[in-house]
């Protein structure tokens, strides 16, 4: 194989994973509890992906063949750690995968979204999510960061997380916002 | 209909704090309810979309996101959908050289494997230079003849400068929890937390301090990469802004990326703000060596009972120093002589 065509190829799998990475992630994030183990199951599905980019077929969606991958992978990651339980089945992996799919193409504009919905967020909401997602603090840390309790941060973090979902849908819709 | 107890299990599940005696539970609730699990995948895409979100960008870049206007930096979220994530990047990258052993390696892999190289290193140490734009009038950064000796260490976004000038030492710098500090003397020190940090603070910072991991991050995404061998063993990257791409706080970026280590050994950076190149600022790596976390904290440069000013000091003490460290970085000559 001629090195322009190797390139080639190479461009072409990174820019389908950069695509495909976040619902990747996602579905990570949904499968394995915690932080590094996901950042390594994701790393193990790249390179999975990685050597096994020749099996893909391009007919197909890209995202449901990575997905599929992953599940695997994160089946693996449960099998070596025999003594902690897998609290999705392998049937709630394929489901949620179903899932990510469906919602693979309006990405960008949730994207979009989110970030209109972000800047009409009260400063001290967009300091916590900050926190959380940015400097990625533990809810027990943002809590004493903010002389608050973890129970309240829970809250106050799933209201946020509520509201910026359905000012997201809200945006989405044929009407549009408001 | 989901209940509000489910959803905040999920969102502690998703968090990584749910205890370990809900998980059956979870589950069961999980294959009993079609719903359950649409609401999970949506969660977990929007808490990947929060953690790719500009309120991050605004972190990296600044830390006045109240304080600014809709910044830039969003536009590039709003326009593409390709979103980079260097670790995982990296790994492909890395798995596709080895699996493609003849490819020649593009600009960008260049740029992701110094970028893979740069987070496995800790303490770096940088000679700077800094050349002025050619309008000095106007350019609040203009220095007078060339500066004092300094030392540069960086390590992620903490760094810590020291100047050697006669009246004795002048160090600033950032810590862990994000806090930039300075001392003019070792006498005193003041330090302002993250969210409390002057611009102009913030602008000396932007020019004399370098985030290898955020440049290197912003060049994948945002600027187009020429790449050409300099001498033997460097690799010379040249970046420029992708057209429309107006939120960098660099215009034209020259790397030296060593081959062997993907190390970069030279930076070359054109700051500009609001359009107008500022400075055009060279960092060029010295050493690289663990160094003590206390490098970067300021109390390591204070004499034993040195006051540190901060917020809760008396009124206008802390701006006082701040304009004196100001006056000796800005003009480092004028204040030797």
């Amino acid at each position: 194989m001629g090195s322009e065509q190797e390139i080639e190829i190479r461009e072409k799998m990174t820019r389908l994973w950069l695509g495909a990475e976040s619902a990747v992630r996602a579905y990570v994030a949904a499968a394995i509890e915690t932080m590094a183990d996901r950042e390594d199951v994701v790393q193990q599905i790249a390179l999975t992906m990685a050597r096994r980019f020749e099996e893909y077929d391009e007919s197909r969606p890209f995202l449901a063949w990575v997905l599929w991958l992953a599940k695997s992978r994160i089946i693996d990651f449960y099998r070596s750690r025999a003594r902690l339980p897998q609290p999705l089945s392998d049937g709630l992996l394929e489901a949620l995968a179903g899932k990510l799919v469906q919602h693979a193409d309006d990405l960008s504009p949730r994207a979009a979204a989110l970030e209109l919905c972000l800047e009409k967020l009260p400063q001290r909401s967009r300091d916590l999510i900050r926190s959380k997602y940015h400097e990625g603090q533990r809810i027990e840390q943002i809590a004493q960061a903010i002389r608050s309790t973890p129970a309240s941060v829970r809250v106050t973090l799933f209201r946020i997380r509520e509201s910026l979902a359905e000012c997201i849908e809200r945006r989405l819709a044929p009407e549009g916002p408001e | 209909m989901i209940a509000n107890r489910l959803k905040q299990e999920l969102d502690q599940w998703l968090d990584g704090e749910l205890p370990v005696e809900k998980f059956a539970q979870l589950q069961g609730e999980l294959e009993n309810s079609p719903e359950a699990i649409a609401y999970l995948a949506h969660r977990a895409m929007l808490n990947e979309l929060l953690a790719r979100s500009s309120l991050g960008e605004a972190t990296a870049l600044s830390p006045h996101p109240a304080s600014q206007p809709p910044h830039d930096s969003r536009r590039w979220v709003l326009q593409t959908s390709l979103w980079t994530s260097a670790a995982a990047v990296v790994t492909i990258v890395l798995a596709s050289l080895a699996l493609l052993p003849n490819a020649v390696a593009s600009p960008a892999e260049f740029v992701q494997q110094a970028l893979s190289a740069c987070q496995t290193l800790l303490d770096r140490r940088y000679a700077l230079e800094i050349e002025p734009s050619a309008s000095p009038r106007r350019n609040p950064f203009r220095q007078r003849g060339a500066g004092p000796k300094s030392t540069l260490w960086v390590r992620g976004k903490q760094f810590v400068q020291i100047f050697g000038t006669s009246e004795g030492k002048l160090v600033w710098g950032r810590d862990a929890a994000g806090s930039l500090w300075f001392t003019t003397t070792g006498q005193a020190g003041a330090s302002f937390r993250a969210d409390e940090i002057p611009e102009a603070l913030e602008e000396v910072c932007d020019l004399r301090t370098l985030d290898l991991q955020m440049l290197l991050e912003s060049l994948l995404r945002d600027f187009e990469l020429k790449s050409s061998p300099r001498q033997q063993g460097i690799e010379l990257i040249q970046a420029r802004p992708q057209p429309g791409k107006k939120n960098s706080k660099f215009r034209d970026v020259e790397l030296e990326i060593e081959r062997e280590t993907s190390l970069v050994r030279r930076a070359t950076l054109e700051r500009v703000k609001e359009g107008r190149t500022v400075a055009v600022v060279s960092f060029m790596l010295e050493e690289v060596a663990a160094q003590n976390d206390s490098t970067y904290e300021l109390k390591t440069y204070l004499q034993p009972n040195a006051e540190v000013l901060d917020r809760s000091s008396r009124r206008g003490r802390r701006s006082e120093l701040l304009r004196d460290f100001l006056q000796q970085v800005r003009y480092p000559a004028t204040n030797r002589n």
